[in-house]
């Protein structure tokens, strides 16, 4: 592909996924001229860009389908179901016929002439034949020339686009940048020179910005990748004979494009079972007192360290006691163990566990939610998931702002260095000052507030060491508070995560090294697992660890 | 040297007085023995991680994975960094031996099958016996001895 069609195609792309946004609102209002302006709009530039490129056949289709939007425009027809199902499906099209040769093959060449067909009629079916429409288009090109006098952009350039791959190295000299600038740190710190000092202070000081600044590049808003589930929720709610309003609430919230392109298929899935389990067929829906539309709403919202991506819905939520019957029957649960409301639901996340008792096309294979609780940890965030029978289910995702540079808590544990990522820790305390430590039950008192904790020195290296440890660092896990014993805290420490590697895979407490200033490298913890495996050891349910 | 004799050409290192070989084209650099960090939880003969340029490189205890004693570090111990697996970018690791002798060429023909019985360790890890002069050398494989799948399915077992 010449560069000349390579830019074509991606611009092409584009305008279809505007249009598809476009159509999507002007679904729910019909009325608003400066949408069917946008789609007429985006409809023309395809379709001149095309004829220029010779793209003969994605020409002469763009313009049939435009000659409807010319009509919509001059306020002979109004914008229909029909004529949206169809536009929807023409871009679909557009997009296969753009992303092969650009020409019809057999195996398009059906729906094309098909979708054509449709288009055609809708144009005779207003009275007019298609040839007035080919004689006005003098007159179009006219009204063209009109619009693109209107709106033009405000700044001559905004913004420029940039390779992902240029971001990407960007990114990786960014932190060998933090890296160096932490060496840098620890020699001038050993040879104390005034001008030195100065010069590194203010070397740290700019580096600090343009990591911050290169991380603001990759951040991109929720809002870029929302549109596609519009289109999934609409057109799986119609093909299940639902009524859905899906709402997104916070979507300029913004998050690293590398997260955001592993969150793609979980949220899909979850949105699938939302429409699927969740929302109950309107008339069930309103004998049971609720309106006939269910609502699914879409949430991102930022706090503190962690942006949140929650999805909500008002259906039929989950029955806790089929969850409790099927657990026992699979055998993850015992007869007459206690568990929480919360630990009930969290068995959906167990691979192979699925309480639906159809299997449909969309959903209910079992294969789902641990699915979606892999590939979010894959990522680096957590699920956790709410239900109210009868008033729905809200599964929350908790993801860390960026990859690959975490503020971390350093901390000496067995005299090894290892790094506790910021984000989880509460507090740190000096055993000396903590009262009352119960050595027999292993917990602490700190505030009041009764808090087990775990010695890490024993953790890590599967003995206690001679030196007892002295500092204790209480990290927040789900709603717990539960307290780290370690050797003592070095401070606070910018980490790059580097991987460990492939031989380092099934090594979930572990989620990487960094390196620190003297070239030493230091362990950093996934605070969450090391809870989740010492409490796995201890009560022996082997079962809940596979599952997590 | 053209590729015939690379082909041929093997290193030799020793563990515990037995002398062992590894085709040279597998063998990315050598380094003396720098701070090796312990990650826990994991088999005994992963012995740690090491900062290779600002990179992590995982490195195995040759001794422990063929089933020797283990034995501190002398000045003649090493780190023989090898690519495993053949695609664009090979798997790096580090594999801790007591000492690297030479750079040997073994022809084809001077190297027998191993002994399928009597041997001091399992014989899955041994390819095959190069004469050295008056000497055999235990030719690896390093894509089969440390290749990454196996130590986790090892670990599993372990």
């Amino acid at each position: 592909m010449n560069p000349f069609e390579a830019k074509y195609t991606s611009e092409a792309l584009e305008l279809i996924a505007d249009m598809e946004q476009g159509l999507l609102l002007l679904e729910t209002h019909p009325d608003d001229v400066s949408l069917v302006q946008q789609v007429f709009r985006s409809l023309h530039t395809l379709k001149g860009n095309s004829a220029m490129m010779g793209f003969k056949v994605i020409a002469d289709f763009t313009h049939h389908l435009e000659a409807i939007y010319e009509f919509v425009r001059a306020e002979k027809i109004k914008v229909t179901a029909p004529i949206i199902n169809i536009t929807l499906a023409s871009l679909d099209h557009l997009s296969v016929l753009l992303n092969s040769n650009k020409q019809l093959s057999d195996a398009n060449k059906q729906i094309h002439e098909s979708l054509t067909t449709d288009i055609l009629t809708i144009i005779t079916n207003m009275g007019n034949d298609h040839r007035s429409i080919v004689a006005c288009e003098g007159q179009a090109v006219d009204s063209h020339e009109r619009i693109s006098e209107a709106p033009k952009r405000k700044a001559i350039i905004s913004g420029i686009r940039v390779p992902v791959e240029r971001l990407d190295t960007m990114m990786s000299l960014v932190t060998e940048l933090i890296t160096l600038q932490a060496k840098l740190s620890v020699l001038t710190s050993e040879h104390p020179q005034p001008d030195l000092l100065a010069a590194a202070e203010s070397l740290e000081k700019i580096s600090t910005r343009i990591r911050d600044n290169a991380f603001s590049m990759c951040l991109v808003p929720v809002e870029n990748m929302v549109t596609p589930f519009h289109r999934l929720v609409r057109d799986l709610a119609s093909e299940l004979h639902k009524e859905i309003d899906f709402i997104t609430e916070g979507t300029e919230t913004e998050l690293d494009k590398n997260i955001m392109e592993g969150l793609q298929d979980p949220l899909m899935h979850l949105l699938r079972n939302s429409i699927d389990h969740g929302i109950e067929e309107p008339a069930v829906r309103e004998q049971n007192g609720k309106p006939r539309h269910g609502r699914i709403v879409l949430r991102a919202y930022c706090a503190g360290a962690h942006v949140y991506l929650e999805i909500q819905d008002d259906g039929k939520g989950m029955n806790k006691e089929k969850i409790r019957s099927k657990a026992i029957k699979q055998g993850l649960i015992g007869e007459n163990d206690v568990l929480s409301d919360k630990e009930l639901l969290q068995l959906v996340f167990v691979p192979g566990f699925s309480t639906a008792e159809q299997i449909t096309e969309t959903s209910g294979r079992g294969v789902g939610m641990d699915v979606v609780k892999r590939r979010i940890a894959d990522i680096k965030g957590q699920v956790a998931i709410h239900s109210t029978e009868n008033a729905g289910t809200t599964v929350t995702i908790q993801l860390p702002i960026t990859l690959s540079i975490i503020d971390g808590l350093l901390v000496k544990v067995n005299g090894a260095d290892y790094v506790i990522p910021l984000s989880a820790v509460d507090i740190c305390q000096e055993l000396s000052s903590v009262q009352l430590l119960n050595t027999f039950s292993n917990t602490i008192v700190i505030d009041d507030q009764v808090i087990p904790f775990i010695n890490l020195q024993h953790e890590l290296a599967g003995q206690a060491s001679s030196m007892p440890g002295k500092e204790i660092v209480v990290v927040q896990y789900s709603e717990k508070k539960i307290g780290l014993l370690v050797d003592i805290i070095a401070g606070k420490f910018q980490a790059v995560l580097k991987p460990l590697g492939q031989y380092f895979n099934h090594l979930d407490i572990v989620t990487g090294a960094t390196i620190l200033g003297d070239g030493n490298i230091a362990l950093v913890l996934d605070t969450n697992n090391v809870i989740e495996q010492f409490f796995n050891k201890k009560t022996g349910r082997y079962e809940l660890t596979a599952a997590s | 040297m053209n590729l015939q004799q690379q082909a041929d050409s093997y290193l030799t290192f020793t563990l515990d007085k037995e002398l062992f070989a590894i085709r040279v084209n597998k063998v990315l650099e050598i380094l003396e023995i720098k701070p090796i960090v312990k990650v826990p939880m994991s088999p005994a003969y992963m012995r740690g991680v090491i900062n290779l340029r600002g990179n992590i490189l995982p490195v195995i205890d040759a001794r422990i994975k063929f089933g020797m004693a283990d034995a501190p570090f002398t000045i003649n111990s090493c780190i023989i960094v090898v690519g495993i697996g053949f695609g664009k970018e090979p798997l790096l690791v580090g594999v801790l031996v007591d000492s690297v002798k030479e750079v040997l060429e073994i022809p084809e023909n001077a190297i027998q099958p191993a002994p399928a019985i009597g041997a001091f360790c399992n014989n899955d890890l041994i390819v095959g016996m190069g004469k050295t002069g008056n000497d055999f050398a235990m030719i690896v494989d390093p894509d089969k001895v440390f290749a990454a799948d196996e130590l986790i399915a090892l670990a599993a077992v372990n």
